[in-house]
């Protein structure tokens, strides 16, 4: 009887130490198992043991096995409130979904600012019920200078350095040689827009010997100076902003009769003066006019019947307003770290 | 071309201050840049546009104020005392051989005495930037900046002969300019000469061997008109630009001459001393004819869109110089002034009209003329996709010069003809204009690759040139050019590559989608591909560009270390004949089978070989057929591949049983092995 008291006792000893270590549901079952079992269990061999001891000592033995029996039991209970919880947060844990882990995000690309900036400018104006024309680059002089009033011998060829291909062709120095070929084609009354790329031979930070101006060009009776002033208030209000004022300055083309520069209101200072405008309030953007008769005459319209409006404005010099851009070739050495900024 | 406040305010009586001077200026077309204060003057940078010379002196400005009717103009007075005892024409003599000169006039001034200007012409000279040299010369040129007319003075004693005679230069005839500089001469330029030498060329600079020197004591000043045409090409010619040929080239004022001369005058007898000889030689060959323009009153209102007040017209026009010489109900009969070279149609006097009453005071309306906006053409939408595609493939928008080296162009395709050359380019490396885009493209590409960026992704649509009789023949295409390899790795290990199947892929998308047709590829061997990596694209059988993997040459001569594959296809040969046309097709409602095997086959097989196998086989109810994997390397044999097929069967009526399409597939499966020798995985 002794010896099962002992055996009792390093039990009792045993388990407690191997509850300690117990940690998941699973543990915890076999613990149960390897004391409670009904088959095998420490407990029901015990109770086996019991069978072949001494009738005297029977209850005395009894009444401890059944004491080792509620102890483990009972320290079961408290113990598996504490495995189950713990497995609860473990379970808990392995579901987890961090969705602050960074997005997939697919391989960057985007469009050039240059032109973002033309399709903003088409936009506008395609609003307004215009049509879009092109023409080539590679031109003839005569439709570049010569149907534009600017014949070989005239300053103005001075203003714009002139890349050759041969005496009588050019790369184009300006979109407005489009506007010859679309009156060539056209019946009036239209309106019609052209934009593309320019060449002139000039390079340094705010001239490129290449870039892009947008054209336009509205013919049809009764077509007055201040149909001009008022489509490039709409014009620039759109693309300034309603705050956007707008100075029209008597200028010279040779082809525009009356001639305008025109200037909008600094977007950077409102007109107060600042460094971009460089204190004047204004801002140059564009050159403007009455077509000049002559323009008419070259194209077998007559300037009696009709009249009309041109305008020609640079898209790059629009892009670095826009954007605070002060250096004309970030456009053309199209450095990712710049085209990036515009996607 | 700047000028001097304290100077223009000799001219003008005008309470205005000098910032209120500038905005008329500006408002009247005489565009103020800047001002500049100085010590004890203000000085204006005005822009002067090139059909106004007659602003480019200071009468001309004080006119502008004065027609603003903001000041009253005053003008010098010129008055000469002449000498009897002498004549001019005992001195010299003027002939007109080449007709480019109009006119001239000349007058004798005797006995100068050559020394300083008084410190007054000095300090107006300087506040422009002009260096005083001796008061003769420094009085031609303060003529010049008063009333705008260059004139010139010869010393007396080295005209030869007694005889000025205007002619044209001859074929090779040297001159030596004032300057010092030797010039070669043909006769297209006109000379001043006396009967043995030139001693002047005209209207633009004099001659270093009748120049007024510190002993000259006769002077003989010319005042004379050139043909504007004539002195801006010799001047552009010779790249010999001065203050006279600046005039001259855009139109001086031929009834100024005489004047001009008895200023010059005037002021040597007063500030040199000298005595000036009776007589005014002016031969004047074409007499000057005022330009007649009848202004409508109707016209001026078409054209402005606002009603003008007659008096106002008549006013402006008056102040401007401009003679009324009729008047009708509705027409005025305008004489234009001599000086404004620019005025000779109706149009012109409108502008003078609307740049006087302001173009700020004129209001905003718009053309009543109804037109359709524009819409999209075929190749704005297929533009569009393009687009779509490059960006979702991670390409950035490149924007390149239209013009490259000839070494770029012949790099990219040796067989190249046609170039269209530029005759005076900026550089060796913008002397043609791009045949390819990948020509120009490849700059920027090389400079991202070598600022460190080693995923460089770039793409552009633009135009190539290739020549076409005297112009161009001018095609649009789109061009892209990326470093092949992983652009990209997400922290879940999944890989983005770029490579040549990538830009397939795209190039089979974007013709699937603008035109619903497949594209297909045929190996080339061209210079600027990798052997064997490089392939023409076929639309319909017609070549519509090229793909491939850049060769070892063309990415030396980029100067790029990476491995790199492009791909360029011509827009407008992709959208001829139309685009893609969306039409509805009913689809299966019945279940899909689908059936995968995988073969172990010679590396050599063209995939595209197998696909026409199995096509040919015309297999009903195969619906769908992709290659979903392919490996090579262990455990399968050298020189052999692995590739896993997948097979998508469907009726659009019922249901396929198992056994039918396991019957199917294995027919398949039979011919692959059969054809290919491929062996079942």
């Amino acid at each position: 009887m002794k010896q099962v008291l002992e055996k009792i006792e390093e039990y009792k000893k045993q388990f407690e130490e191997e509850l300690k270590k117990v940690e998941s549901l699973k543990a915890f079952e076999e613990l149960r198992v390897k004391y409670l079992g009904r088959k095998a269990g420490i407990v029901k061999s015990l109770l086996d043991l019991l069978r072949t001891v001494d009738r005297d000592f029977k209850p005395k033995l009894g009444q401890e096995i059944n004491k080792f029996k509620v102890f483990v039991e009972q320290s079961l209970k408290e113990a598996g409130e504490t495995v189950k919880k713990k497995q609860q947060e473990l379970e808990e844990k392995k579901k987890f979904f961090d969705i602050t882990l960074p997005g997939f995000k697919s391989l960057e690309g985007g469009r050039h600012p240059l032109t973002i900036t033309r399709q903003l400018i088409e936009e506008i104006f395609v609003s307004m019920g215009y049509d879009i024309a092109s023409g080539p680059e590679v031109e003839s002089d005569w439709y570049n200078f010569e149907a534009l009033g600017i014949p070989k011998t005239h300053p103005a060829r001075d203003t714009q350095d002139t890349f050759y291909i041969s005496e009588d062709v050019v790369l184009r120095t300006h979109t407005s040689n489009v506007q010859i070929h679309v009156m060539k084609t056209r019946k009036p009354p239209f309106k019609v827009i052209m934009p593309g790329r320019v060449y002139r031979k000039d390079a340094d930070i705010t001239h490129s010997p290449m870039f892009h101006q947008v054209e336009g060009l509205v013919v049809g009776e009764n077509i007055t100076f201040q149909d001009l002033k008022g489509t490039l208030d709409t014009f620039l209000k759109k693309l300034f902003g309603e705050n956007a004022r707008l100075r029209l300055r008597p200028s010279f083309f040779p082809f525009t009769e009356p001639s305008a520069e025109v200037d909008v209101s600094c977007i950077m200072c409102g007109g107060e003066g600042c460094r971009v405008c460089k204190g004047s309030g204004w801002l140059e953007i564009l050159g403007a006019g009455m077509v000049d008769p002559v323009v008419f005459e070259n194209v077998g319209y007559d300037p009696e019947k009709v009249t009309g409006f041109a305008f020609g404005l640079g898209v790059e010099r629009i892009a670095m307003l826009k954007y605070g851009i002060s250096d004309i070739r970030l456009f053309f050495d199209n450095d990712i770290r710049f085209l990036k900024q515009f996607r | 071309m700047e000028f001097s406040l304290k100077w223009l305010k000799r001219y003008v009586k005008t309470d205005l201050g000098h910032e209120k001077i500038a905005e008329i200026f500006t408002e009247q077309g005489l565009t103020v840049d800047s001002i500049i204060e100085k010590e004890n003057d203000i000085i204006f940078e005005i822009d002067i546009t090139t059909n106004r010379p007659d602003a480019m002196n200071y009468l001309g400005l004080a006119r502008e104020i004065a027609a603003s009717g903001y000041g009253e103009i005053v003008y010098p007075e010129v008055t000469v005392e002449e000498n009897t005892s002498c004549k001019a024409s005992d001195f010299v003599s003027v002939e007109i051989e080449d007709t480019r000169c109009k006119r001239y006039v000349a007058r004798v001034v005797k006995g100068v005495k050559i020394g300083h200007s008084p410190d007054w012409m000095v300090e107006l000279l300087e506040s422009v930037g002009i260096r005083s040299i001796n008061n003769v010369v420094d009085i031609t040129n303060f003529v010049l900046w008063e009333m705008g007319h260059p004139l010139h003075a010869f010393d007396y004693r080295f005209i030869e002969g007694k005889k000025i005679i205007v002619r044209s230069a001859r074929e090779g005839e040297k001159f030596t300019t004032l300057d010092g500089v030797e010039r070669v001469l043909n006769p297209s330029d006109l000379l001043i000469a006396d009967t043995k030498r030139g001693i002047a060329l005209a209207g633009i600079m004099g001659g270093e061997n009748s120049e007024i020197r510190e002993d000259t004591q006769d002077v003989v000043i010319e005042s004379a008109y050139f043909d504007p045409a004539t002195i801006r090409k010799t001047s552009k010619r010779l790249a010999l630009h001065t203050d006279s040929s600046y005039r001259f080239e855009r139109g001086a004022d031929i009834e100024i001459l005489k004047k001009a001369a008895d200023r010059a005058a005037q002021l040597m007898v007063e500030y040199a001393g000298g005595t000036l000889c009776s007589e005014t030689i002016d031969v004047y060959i074409e007499k000057f004819e005022p330009v007649k323009v009848r202004l409508h009153l109707e016209k001026v209102n078409n054209v402005l869109g606002k009603k003008i007040e007659p008096s106002f017209i008549k006013k402006t026009l008056n102040n401007l110089g401009f003679d009324l010489i009729d008047e009708g109900d509705n027409y005025f009969d305008y004489s234009v002034p001599s000086y404004r070279v620019d005025v000779w149609r109706e149009i012109d006097l409108i502008e003078e009209i609307a740049r006087m009453y302001g173009y700020n005071r004129f209001d905003s309306t718009l053309p009543l003329i109804v037109t359709p906006g524009k819409t999209k053409t075929d190749r704005d939408k297929a533009i569009e996709i393009i687009n779509e595609e490059l960006l979702k493939a991670g390409f950035f928008e490149a924007i390149s010069y239209s013009f490259c080296s000839k070494k770029d162009n012949l790099v990219l395709n040796p067989a190249i003809k046609d170039m269209v050359e530029i005759s005076n380019p900026l550089s060796e490396n913008m002397s043609v204009m791009r045949t390819t885009i990948f020509a120009s493209l490849f700059y920027p590409f090389s400079k991202n690759v070598n600022y460190g960026n080693r995923n460089t992704r770039l793409f552009e649509i633009g135009k190539t040139y290739v020549k076409k009789e005297e112009l161009a023949k001018e095609e649009h295409f789109v061009s892209a050019i990326a470093v092949c390899g992983e652009h990209g790795k997400y922290w879940d290990g999944t890989v983005q590559k770029v490579d040549f199947y990538r830009l397939k892929g795209i190039v089979e998308a974007i013709v699937e989608r603008v035109k619903g047709a497949k594209v297909e590829f045929e190996s080339v061997d061209w210079p600027c591909f990798k052997k064997g990596h490089g392939a023409v694209i076929l639309l319909n059988g017609k070549e519509i560009g090229a793909i491939g993997e850049f060769s070892e040459s063309v990415l030396r001569h980029y100067e790029i270390d990476l491995p790199a594959a492009g791909f360029e296809v011509s827009i407008d040969r992709i959208i001829e004949g139309g685009l893609k046309e969306f039409k509805y097709k009913p689809f299966s409602l019945f279940p899909k089978v689908e059936r995968d095997s995988a073969f172990i086959i010679d590396k050599t097989v063209k995939f595209s070989d197998i696909e026409k196998v199995v096509q040919s086989l015309n297999i009903p109810f195969l619906v769908d057929f992709s290659l979903f994997d392919r490996y090579e390397g262990k455990g399968i044999p050298e020189g052999k591949v692995s590739i896993a097929l997948n097979f998508v069967f469907q009726s659009k009526d019922r249901t396929l049983n198992s056994e039918e399409v396991n019957q199917l597939h294995e027919k398949i499966i039979k011919e692959i092995i059969v054809k290919f020798g491929a062996e079942l995985r």
